[in-house]
């Protein structure tokens, strides 16, 4: 009896490919973008343009989700442990950063929430990891 | 949970990845089971006891 249909042994792998492949998809998309706002020769492109970017995001989060149908059990649990773990300490720094821009701190535009919960996401990820290791 | 999952894999001559290839699951969580860091799921469990023809509760049992 098969508890999973999918590829366990391949999904870190098919991970690691669909997500550098986002990831090179918003460098790509983030470097065009100001080219393309300049020389977009109407307003709908213009629109397209502007949101780009946010292609490949949703590619990464279709990877990751892709990833998370192809783990067994055990890989599941401790990934939903440091996605669970990382979403409440991005928050909680987030909330506490934007408390702090009324002490001086800069600005932060809504675009790092993202960078943010994603590099704290991977730090969680290793630790997690780290941590359940034989 | 306590478990007899290296006895019963050692009684077959099966390693860690053969166990994992047969189960569809990584050779960690094996290892995850069998050092008791993590107690399986019940279709797991079942497809582990089916796997060696017993009962779950011949291969694991409460602490």
């Amino acid at each position: 009896m098969s508890i999973t249909t999918a590829p366990v042994k391949s999904a870190g792998r098919t991970y690691i490919r669909e997500c550098g492949a986002s990831m090179a998809l918003y460098v790509a998309a983030t470097w065009a973008r100001p080219w393309l706002i300049a020389h977009a020769p109407n307003h709908a492109l213009v629109i397209t343009a502007i949101a780009l970017p946010a292609v490949p995001v949703w590619l990464l989060f279709v990877a990751v989700w892709r990833y998370y149908l192809h783990i067994d059990e055990y890989q599941k649990h401790q990934f939903l442990l440091s996605l669970a773990i990382s979403f409440g300490l991005g928050c909680c720094a987030l909330v506490t950063y934007n408390l702090l821009i009324d002490a001086g701190l800069p600005p932060l535009g809504f675009s790092w929430a993202w960078p943010i919960l994603a590099i704290v996401w991977l730090i969680t990820s290793v630790t997690i990891k780290r941590a359940y290791r034989p | 949970m306590k478990n007899s999952l290296p006895a019963l894999r050692a009684q077959r001559g099966m390693t860690q990845g053969d166990l994992a290839d047969a189960l569809n699951v990584s050779r960690q969580t094996i290892n995850a089971l069998e050092t008791e860091r993590y107690d399986p799921s019940l279709p797991l469990a079942f497809a582990i006891a089916g796997l060696f023809k017993c009962r779950i509760e011949d291969v694991f049992s409460p602490k």
